[in-house]
């Protein structure tokens, strides 16, 4: 399918799934204890929007609220088509899956990308 | 949209020179110049690893435009399944990622003979430390303990400065060699042998995304071709105008060359030398195996088993199944002496892979030539194709050469993991796929159907 014939996520509604994505992890022991040692500034950049962009920050395993816009300098940058990005965070889709198959495109440590994913896992597989 | 240019911890030149030129300074390596110098004569040695690196330019050219393209840890599996299938695109990496498995248990076994050979100790005595080192390998990588960056740049400097002063030494003090037996001449096992020197470099291109400029990349595999074709070739030399045939039939030989030229003392350098590639080997190939095997298994092509996380975030049955995979390895090899035939099996494994990059360039020019493609082969299609013939080549002659003695034991394992590996991806593979395909349409439908409630308006009685 190509990009054009795809749904286009707005803002509010990537930004209200990354909401419930972060009270989701704060509340997952598994993410907690796992990731405990894990700071990472995430930006979330959809190539199909330029709305779409949040800063999700993660300190020592504990998610702090998402911020629209791209917010200092990041240690992981994931950019992909609005519905993959949210796709991820509703937990349809997982990152490496994705990222595998290049419908998102990260840039920053292969290990951030696989704790993202891990806590993805987490969150949504209950592991 | 313009990609941003800042990244809080970019790796830089220097980090991915180190890392590319650690990725291929193995132990292993060592045994690759002693078999090359079968072929060819210790003074004339040079010609050999320069040629072998003349050849590896190419290569860098190759993995360059593919990088450029499309930069991603991702690497072989992502450019074939562009190029090619995924199917084919999953079996060729995973038969690939044998060569992890045997340059992991070739370390471990060279390290354990030669500690035991330092110590005096016995064979078996050297196979207890094959093994110890493995466990501990195993139990560091489940602890998530790893190699950082800055460490990583100084175990692979002391390794390549080490190298090359103890070969300068051995080569002006060397002694006058005893006649052994007389070379055999081939130049294309030389040629092969000088190559497989330099393998595993571009695995620096699976660190793509950590570089805020795509040139970064490229610069870093040339300035390790540079370097590696510099220590190497010294190394070599020494080895040929200091230690004789019956030496370097060895799973040691750099340490009778250190030995020959500083005594025991050099020999104890370079024991701590080795031993240190083997931690480059160790830290690099456990996590990125463990790392392939787990996201193969997010995909869901591999058994959720796979995707498992202790609680450092590390994914168990890889790390288990490598380090288990690789002591037996090592075991098998220590116990029948038959490490020339695992450089075989490695240099046949990297010469297909190299001979399956070029081709996806072949393909990737007719199929994609809009994307972008900062750096591109000279002449394109015409030499993507000349290199996916010769690698071919150097591949099959490889993969029918044990040593100095014609066998087809080489091709007969790879031929093995390779039909296991394809009976997996067509038998299994569907299974799989099915499965999490089936899972995803299932999340897609709810979603959509929860958005569709949220967006429709409320109907009250009144309405029409």
């Amino acid at each position: 399918m190509s990009t054009e014939d795809r749904e286009s996520i707005r803002a509010d509604e990537l930004e209200q799934a990354l909401e419930e994505y972060v009270d989701k992890a704060n509340a997952s022991p598994r993410a907690q204890k796992t990731l405990a040692t894990w700071t990472c500034r995430v930006h979330i950049e959809a190539f199909d929007a330029d709305d779409v962009r949040f800063t999700y920050v993660v300190d020592n395993g504990a998610s702090q609220p998402v911020v629209r816009g791209l917010v200092g300098v990041p240690d992981l940058i994931v950019r992909g088509h609005s519905m993959d990005l949210a796709e991820i965070f509703w937990g349809d889709a997982n990152p490496v899956s994705n990222y595998m198959q290049g419908a998102i495109k990260t840039q920053g440590r292969a290990d951030d990308v696989m704790r993202l994913d891990a806590m993805a896992m987490f969150v949504f597989l209950g592991q | 949209m313009t990609e941003q240019q800042q990244l809080s911890r970019a790796l830089s030149l220097g980090g991915a020179s180190a890392i590319s030129t650690g990725l291929a300074f193995a132990a292993i390596n060592f045994l690759g110049m002693a078999q090359l110098l079968d072929y060819i004569s210790g003074p004339m040695s040079w010609v050999a690893v320069l040629a072998g690196g003349l050849m590896i330019l190419g290569v860098r050219a190759v993995f360059s435009e593919l990088n450029g393209m499309y930069p991603t840890a991702a690497g072989i599996r992502l450019w074939m399944s562009r190029a090619i299938n995924d199917r084919l695109a999953l079996i060729v990496t995973l038969t690939y990622m044998t060569a992890i498995v045997l340059v992991i248990a070739a370390d471990a076994f060279i390290i354990g003979e030669a500690i035991a050979h330092v110590f005096n100790n016995g064979h078996t005595v050297a196979i207890i430390y094959v093994a110890a080192l493995l466990v501990f390998a195993t139990w560091m990588n489940l602890r998530g303990i790893k190699l950082a960056g800055a460490a990583e740049k100084i175990v692979t400097s002391v390794v390549v400065v080490g190298t090359v002063a103890i070969g300068l030494v051995a080569i002006v003090h060397h002694p006058t060699v005893p006649a052994g037996p007389t070379h055999s001449s081939s130049p294309l096992q030389a040629l092969i042998l000088g190559i497989f020197l330099y393998t595993a470099f571009e695995w620096v291109t699976t660190n793509a995304e950590e570089v805020v400029q795509p040139k970064i990349i490229p610069r870093a595999m040339l300035i390790a071709i540079i370097v590696l074709a510099v220590s190497q070739t010294v190394f070599t030399v020494a080895m040929g105008v200091t230690i004789n045939a019956d030496q370097r039939t060895t799973a040691y030989p750099q340490l009778l060359v250190a030995q020959q030229a500083m005594g025991h003392v050099g020999m104890l350098l370079m024991l701590g030398i080795t031993a240190l590639t083997a931690v480059n080997t160790f830290n690099g190939g456990f996590v990125t195996l463990s790392r392939f095997v787990y996201a193969v298994a997010r995909e869901g092509k591999l058994p959720r088993a796979f995707t498992r996380l202790n609680d450092r975030a590390v994914p168990v049955l890889p790390v288990y199944l490598l380090g288990g995979s690789s002591l037996v390895l090592a075991v098998v090899v220590a116990a029948t002496g038959s490490w020339v035939m695992v450089v075989s099996v490695c240099a046949a494994l990297e010469m297909m892979i190299y001979a399956v990059a070029a081709y996806v360039v072949f393909r990737l020019r007719r199929k994609a030539p809009e994307i972008e493609r900062p750096f591109r082969v000279v002449a394109g299609r015409p030499v993507a194709f000349a290199f996916t013939v010769v690698f071919g080549l150097l591949a099959v002659v490889s993969s029918v050469t044990v040593g100095k003695s014609t066998s087809a034991t080489p091709l007969i394992f790879l031929a093995v993991v390779a039909a296991l590996v394809t009976v997996y991806v067509y038998t299994v593979v569907p299974r799989l796929e099915r499965r999490e395909a089936e899972e995803l349409a299932a999340r897609r439908a709810a979603r959509a159907a929860a958005r569709a409630g949220r967006s429709e308006p409320a109907v009250t009685p009144d309405s029409p």
